[in-house]
């Protein structure tokens, strides 16, 4: 029976929605302001006093960084390396998830403390460089995709999932005669959607901000990705103003600080639009592990 | 089922993609290459048929993050390709861990441009000694002693010959060679409505801050640009060094030890104490907010650099503001000094992995001799710049503008090796306040070269107190600038000199005198 709705009932109400549009406010107001810094004059940013609208619209800040001509093989590339990337970082994370979550695995405990062990320890910058050297890795494609292919806080979450599957699908599909590896993609994957958006999800937003990879692993210039192509034009823009070079450049529109934040805009957008397809399989990806009532 | 072919073949999809594209990608670094060349021995051997030298491609990585060029393009490169058969291959560092990580893994390119890794790259297990590849290729580069002495690395070899230095004798020779260094500006507006009252010494500059802030309310009487230059310029009035070490009475001391600088504390301390400066100037984070209030016309007087006046007044113009600043040309004091110790910026070395050191240590000498430094610096000769009577050289492009640059390739190349004079030489525009500005701080200048040599290893004990003493000054000035009295002022810097004693101040000039004493010419 529903119960009516009081005056405590009304009080309580009101007071939730203004303290979720306030904390939602706070979330949502930073982006906004980026956004319409990006679409300001750099110089008369720095006057200060921009809340709502930009108040020298320009485009000055989109057209100095994609001036650069390089723009479509990083695009490329970026595109590749996400959708590749999340790929097989989510299939080849499942695959040892399930491996993982199998009653009766043999040395399974051993596995297990390797895992946690080499999600609190690495080897370091140096080491990783050399490893990779040693691998054939550098100057390659596959130096974006193979390193990240277990991501280990994506595999805890997994095999607590798959844990959670009941056991007696596999055991019904197993007696009528199909294989491990046919009851893993013909099962079990189509049933794990929500793990799988969700995964992909955060290893596609990964794969296309990451920087670092494309900035000390690769020297061939067709294989950057935009978002190195944006670090250096944030570079580039930051030209010491003491040389008066520096200065003269320093005499445009866009100043230093115009071209971080339209880099922001750029490199968040993307992922803003893909967003909301995801998003019916997040609600169910919230409750990915936990206890079931 | 429908569901499991578009799982699967969703699947095998994905592994086609990576496969076609690692192979792709792949192939194409091994295509890369072969394709390369060609093409280019191609267009050296049509611009210069008689010419059978083979063009030789060479890896530089720029240890700058913030390099305006990144290739090696335009037509000043391809000339010097043309005269020296060396291509160049240029990454431009992300940020300042790239190489020493490039170092530590061992995977170097063929040549490394820095000013952060002299030091360390200074090493026989990482690059080539100049001295030996002179003997071996070159002999007739000939290096002045001078030069020869202010590079000379730990081990007695030379592994690299620092850009963007002059010796006395250059810059004597030059006299219009002109250097960028500390400066202040008025608004000649203001100036002129006050019946321009004098600015010949600190005191009439004082004076005439305290008439601004009474006269006209809603100037700030003077804005100091925060990012290094708060106290450049007073310092240099004082005749105190600015930074690093200093030769007093024979002995090197420490900057913070001079009396010079307590009198510009305590001169900059009674321009806060009149409120001629804000105590928010001092916490600005970065150099826009403080260029802001000049801009929108809130600053009276704006200390900088000597070609501050020129930069803001274009600018203003630009937004259609209808004052302008006048750079104050003269020393506003008979004891003014600016201390140059420089030995240079940054230099160029010639690594292990090296595939021609013959063409690399050519490509020096070239750029090194004047014909090449002028080259790469100002443009071909007659076509980009034509030579002045008076002493300078006048550019045929829009030599200021970093697009022009960029275009033609010039000037940045020529850093890899270089004198300091054709910089200067390329900056001179007469007529101009920044010119007759710098060319009045030429004659303050002390040069001191050896003193740079005085440095630290990196990871040393020296080093470590040095970071220390200049961490503790960062954090502890603020209480000198904005103390509320004279004696406060004075106390607070006692308590800065303590506090840098306790650290080592004493340890680390004593190891300063002996490693001086090493260095100096006798």
């Amino acid at each position: 029976m529903r119960r009516k709705r009081t005056t405590e009932d009304r009080v309580l109400d009101s007071l939730n929605y203004v303290a979720l549009a306030l904390i939602g406010l706070c979330t949502f107001y930073p982006f906004y302001y980026i956004l319409i810094l990006s679409f300001n004059q750099g110089t008369d940013t720095a006057f200060g006093g921009i809340y709502l609208w930009p108040r020298a619209f320009t485009l000055d800040n989109y057209t100095y960084i994609f001036n650069d001509g390089k723009w479509s093989s990083a695009f490329v590339v970026t595109l590749a390396r996400t959708v590749v990337g999340a790929g097989l970082t989510v299939l080849f994370t499942c695959l040892v998830a399930y491996g993982l979550s199998q009653k009766g695995l043999l040395f399974s405990r051993f596995y297990f403390i390797f895992f946690i062990v080499a999600m609190n320890f690495s080897g370091g910058l140096i080491t990783y460089y050399v490893l990779l050297k040693g691998l054939g890795l550098l100057n390659t494609f596959g130096v974006y995709v193979i390193p990240s292919m277990l991501n280990l806080f994506f595999l805890m979450v997994a095999i607590s999932f798959f844990r959670e599957i009941p056991a007696e699908i596999g055991e019904s599909a197993r007696i009528d005669g199909a294989k491990e590896l046919q009851i893993f993609f013909t099962i079990i994957l189509p049933v794990s959607l929500p793990l799988i958006a969700t995964m992909a999800l955060f290893m596609g937003a990964g794969q296309w901000n990451s920087w670092l990879d494309s900035a000390y692993f690769v020297q061939n210039d067709d294989l950057r990705t935009m978002s190195y192509r944006m670090i250096q034009i944030i570079n580039q823009s930051m030209i010491p103003t003491d040389n008066a070079s520096g200065q003269y450049a320093a005499m445009r529109q866009v100043t230093g600080f115009s071209v971080q934040v339209t880099a922001m805009v750029i490199s968040v957008a993307p992922i803003v639009c893909v967003y909301p397809f995801l998003q019916k399989y997040f609600v169910k990806g919230i409750m990915l592990g936990s206890v079931k009532g | 089922m429908r569901r499991n072919k578009s799982v699967k073949g969703m699947l095998l999809l994905l592994a086609a993609l990576t496969v076609g594209v690692v192979g792709c990608s792949s192939g194409n670094t091994k295509g890369n290459e072969p394709a390369a060349s060609p093409s280019a021995t191609s267009t050296e051997s049509a611009a210069n048929p008689s010419s059978n030298e083979e063009l030789v491609e060479l890896s530089l990585f720029v240890d700058h993050s913030w390099y305006p060029t990144k290739d090696w393009s335009g037509p000043i490169p391809e000339e010097i390709t043309k005269r020296t058969g060396v291509k160049l291959n240029i990454t431009v560092a992300t940020d300042e861990k790239q190489l020493p990580l490039m170092i530590a893994s061992g995977d170097l390119p063929d040549l490394v441009f820095t000013s952060n890794q002299i030091v360390r790259m200074s090493d026989p297990k990482l690059s080539l000694p100049w001295d030996d590849l002179i003997a071996q290729y070159a002999p007739d580069f000939v290096v002045d002693e001078e030069r020869i002495k202010l590079n000379t690395a730990n081990d007695g070899k030379i592994y690299t010959v620092l850009g963007a230095y002059s010796t006395p004798e250059e810059w004597a020779q030059y006299p219009l060679a002109t250097d960028m260094g500390p400066g202040v500006m008025v608004r000649q507006d203001i100036m002129d409505k006050m019946g321009n009252p004098p600015l010949n010494t600190l005191e009439d500059f004082k004076n005439v801050l305290i008439r601004v802030k009474n006269e006209y309310k809603d100037q700030i009487p003077l804005v100091m640009n925060p990012a290094g230059w708060i106290r450049t310029y007073f310092s240099s009035q004082f005749g105190a060094a600015n930074d690093g070490l200093v030769e007093k009475d024979g002995q090197l001391i420490h900057f913070l030890r001079q009396a010079e600088l307590l009198e510009t504390y305590k001169y900059m301390n009674s321009l806060y104490r009149e409120g001629l400066i804000t105590a928010e100037n001092f916490a600005y984070k970065n150099e826009d907010q403080a260029k802001q209030l000049a801009l929108s016309g809130k600053a009276f007087a704006y200390e900088w650099t000597t070609n501050g006046a020129e930069t803001f007044n274009a600018q203003i113009k630009a937004n259609g503001g209808d004052y302008s600043y006048t750079q104050i040309v003269n020393q506003l004091n008979d004891q003014a000094a600016i201390y140059k110790n420089s030995a240079g910026w940054s230099g160029t070395f010639i690594t292990k992995n090296n595939k021609n050191p013959e063409k690399s240590i050519k490509l020096m000498q070239f750029l090194f001799s004047e014909e090449g430094d002028r080259l790469a610096k100002w443009g071909i000769e007659g076509e980009h710049w034509n030579w002045n009577e008076q002493g300078f050289p006048e550019m045929t492009y829009d030599k200021l503008n970093p697009e022009v640059q960029n275009k033609l390739g010039i000037y940045w190349w020529a850093n890899l090796v270089g004198k300091a004079v054709n910089e200067g030489l390329f900056y001179y525009t007469p007529g101009t306040q920044t010119a007759a500005a710098e060319v009045d701080q030429a004659k303050i200048k002390v040069y001191n070269p050896y003193i740079s040599k005085v440095k630290p290893d990196p990871d040393s004990r020296e080093q470590v107190i040095l970071t220390n003493i200049g961490d503790m000054l960062e954090n502890q000035e603020a209480k000198v600038y904005l103390a509320k009295t004279e004696e406060e002022a004075v106390q607070a810097y006692n308590e800065m000199l303590k506090k840098a004693e306790d650290m080592g101040l004493a340890d680390y000039e004593k190891w300063a005198n002996e490693k001086y004493n090493e260095v100096k010419p006798n």
